[in-house]
């Protein structure tokens, strides 16, 4: 009974974020499109072409998680002004389904959609079809961790009142292995040839990144009403 | 009691704003805290619906320790604090239904559209939070105390930003509550009267008391 | 014992006795080191004089991860049982963590500009270093960046905490994947591919290092301690 409780809840909590995204269009049509530009301008300050040819993934990893993190850093600051976080906290469902819930609701809405414009990306960055299927499932296994950890970074600067950058400062380090394990078209990291283990190294990130930043989410979420 | 705070200790800041604080909040009662801005009156409510922990001391609500309740919470109180939690992008009834949603009280349309006659919002129903008056704001919010079934009520300052027509209903509002066996736990910061209730003034404790240098060291804090 | 000794106004006092004889300590073992350093150790067949750069180079490493431990270890033990001294001990590490990290990194790539050819490589091994360098300014920044003090030893504990992932990486980097960077020459566990005329001087080296690392910490948390008390003396006045 009382499992079957938390799981009705955590749903009652993906759905309502979801419906509450839902109304909130232009922060997924502002991500949308920031992605795009964001791209095209690499392309258009690289002049040769075939440079971003041989650059695609880590043009699309660079752009992909400075626009994760202003994205999320909005999502979740307008929740704590507007107190929903602490309403959320004091109706008694627990930090992490909080956490868990806001990750769904963002992947779904943000990250899914972006999925789909990947292609209309790489029209412009002419790669193969191989290589534009291999990059989306890519996306799709990293993307998980990424809103994680984006989650996290945002929940650490929600109650700075000034120089939010902090966040950036403070969380880009973990974003380093996975944009490693990633991004490597076997140029920089050669010796470590992973580029057949890549998807199970992105599944196996995720499921590290999911227990630290639910813990570390919930000690957070216990000092934010101080 | 339905609420029950046994000496509690808290501090915010440094500053010890609650010395051995105690509050009993019966069965059809009103309490309301006075006192100045600053002197902890939303972190009392903050104790009390346990998103802060105190230092020393327990708080009970219908008997039983507030940390022991879980997934449960909104069954015993409606809490409404200081923001509001209205998003703005969303519009009065949608936020309702929202709210609605999140305690698991299912209404008819209709009940909800009446309840939002109390207030005069009913024409208001389809507009955006963002774009109604502070006031308004307040009355949406308030409108979710006519929908709940929970027994307790915690108003953190129900009656900023309203006008004197208003701040009446609201108070009829809370005294028929009272009638109906709830009870009620206010604050405010101007020294208002509301028929039948308590008035307690909450000063902030003696700090000669409270700021020993000793105290900078949390391990010699009070046990 | 550790909750008596745990007292920040005790441990003032202690600090006050202990902190000049850690330094003295270093200082003695420094020139000792140095001595041994540079007269009383062979050349490398191989690298030949530059093999030197290793006595900074190793401690260096080794404090850097250990430093970060210690302030790991206090962040738990200041989240489980909201602990000052805990909070005092990670503040003041993270600076100290920082310039070990910076020195390890610097002298590894001086020493690999002669033996690799090349300043910086992007092997796991430093790359690993290299993060743990940002981590150490993150906590640094997080340190800083809230007005309440309380409220930031708490973040940065949290922080802290999810940086621990970093430790085992640096560790065995060289083990998990074929870096350029040499495996590990001293373990405990079988006889250290080093010769002893070289190994003696690098443990010298370490316990100066150490010294020196205990008597700027006391430093530091004796002037953490300090600010605090100010803190709440002026506290006490303004109210």
């Amino acid at each position: 009974m009382g499992k079957n409780k938390v799981k009705l809840d955590f749903f009652k909590l993906v759905k309502r974020e979801i419906r509450i995204m839902l109304k909130n269009f232009s922060i997924i049509y502002s991500f949308s499109t920031f992605f795009v530009i964001a791209s095209l301008i690499f392309v258009f300050s690289v002049n040769d072409i075939s440079y971003v040819k041989i650059f695609y993934k880590s043009i699309v990893w660079i752009v992909l998680i400075f626009s994760i993190m202003l994205v999320s850093e909005n999502f979740l600051n307008d929740d704590f002004k507007d107190g929903s976080l602490k309403e959320l906290q004091f109706l008694g469902f627990s930090e992490e389904s909080i956490i868990v819930s806001k990750s769904i609701a963002m992947w779904v809405m943000i990250m899914i959609p972006m999925l789909f414009l990947v292609p209309l990306v790489f029209v412009f960055f002419q790669i193969t079809l191989h290589e534009l299927i291999s990059l989306l499932i890519n996306l799709f296994l990293a993307t998980p961790s990424l809103t994680l950890i984006s989650i996290l970074s945002s929940l650490f600067s929600v109650q700075l009142k000034r120089n939010k950058i902090i966040q950036f400062v403070i969380i880009l380090p973990f974003f380093v292995p996975m944009i490693i394990f990633t991004t490597s078209t076997g140029t920089l990291f050669e010796s470590y040839n992973l580029n057949e283990n890549q998807f199970l190294i992105l599944i196996g990130i995720f499921f590290i990144t999911l227990p630290v930043c639910l813990l570390a989410g919930k000690l957070i979420m216990r000092e934010i009403n101080k | 009691m339905v609420l029950e705070i046994i000496s509690v200790y808290f501090r915010r800041n440094k500053r010890l704003i609650f010395h051995n604080f105690n509050l009993k909040l019966a069965k059809s009662q009103i309490i309301i805290l006075i006192g100045e801005n600053g002197v902890g009156k939303s972190s009392l409510f903050d104790l009390s619906v346990g998103i802060l922990k105190p230092e020393k001391g327990v708080i009970k609500i219908n008997e039983i320790p507030i940390n022991e309740i879980d997934q449960k919470k909104k069954d015993f109180f409606t809490y409404l604090p200081h923001k509001d939690s209205l998003k703005d992008y969303l519009t009065v009834e949608e936020n309702l239904f929202n709210w609605l949603e999140l305690i698991d009280i299912k209404i008819r349309k209709e009940k909800v559209l009446n309840s939002l006659k109390f207030f005069k919002l009913n024409n208001l129903k389809n507009n955006l939070i963002g774009n109604l008056s502070q006031g308004q704001r307040k009355k949406v919010s308030l409108t979710k105390l006519l929908l709940s079934k929970c027994n307790l009520w915690i108003l953190d300052e129900p009656f900023n930003g309203l006008d004197i027509n208003s701040i009446n209903k609201t108070k009829k509002m809370i005294c028929n509550h009272k009638a109906n066996g709830g009870s009620v736990l206010l604050a405010s910061h101007i020294n208002l009267n509301i028929e039948g209730s308590k008035r307690i003034f909450i000063k902030s404790p003696k700090l000669k008391i409270s700021n020993k240098i000793t105290n900078f060291d949390s391990w010699e804090k009070i046990k | 014992m550790i909750f008596n000794l745990a007292n920040p106004l005790r441990f003032q006092r202690l600090i006050e006795k202990i902190e000049p004889i850690t330094l003295n300590i270093a200082i003695i073992l420094l020139l000792v080191g140095l001595f041994f350093c540079f007269f009383g150790s062979p050349p490398d067949y191989l690298q030949g004089e530059t093999v030197r750069i290793m006595y900074i180079h190793v401690p260096c490493a080794w404090f850097s991860l250990m430093i970060y431990s210690i302030i790991a270890l206090c962040s738990i033990f200041s989240i489980v049982f909201k602990h000052t001294l805990a909070d005092l001990i990670s503040r003041s590490c993270a600076p100290i963590g920082a310039c070990f990290t910076l020195a390890t990194l610097l002298s590894g790539s001086i020493w690999g500009k002669p033996t690799w050819g090349t300043w910086w490589v992007w092997d796991a091994r430093l790359t690993s270093e290299l993060v743990l360098l940002v981590i150490y300014l993150g906590l640094i920044i997080i340190n800083n960046a809230y007005e309440d003090k309380s409220k930031a030893d708490r973040y940065s504990s949290i922080l802290a905490i999810i940086g621990i992932i970093n430790l085992p990486i640096i560790k065995w980097s060289v083990d998990w994947w074929s870096t350029l960077h040499q495996p590990a020459s001293i373990s405990k566990f079988s006889s250290p591919s080093i010769d002893p005329s070289m190994l003696l001087p690098l443990f010298i080296m370490t316990f100066s290092f150490f010294f020196f690392f205990i008597s700027i910490l006391l430093v530091r948390v004796r002037g953490e301690i300090i600010q605090r008390k100010i803190e709440v003396i002026r506290f006490n006045r303004m109210v």
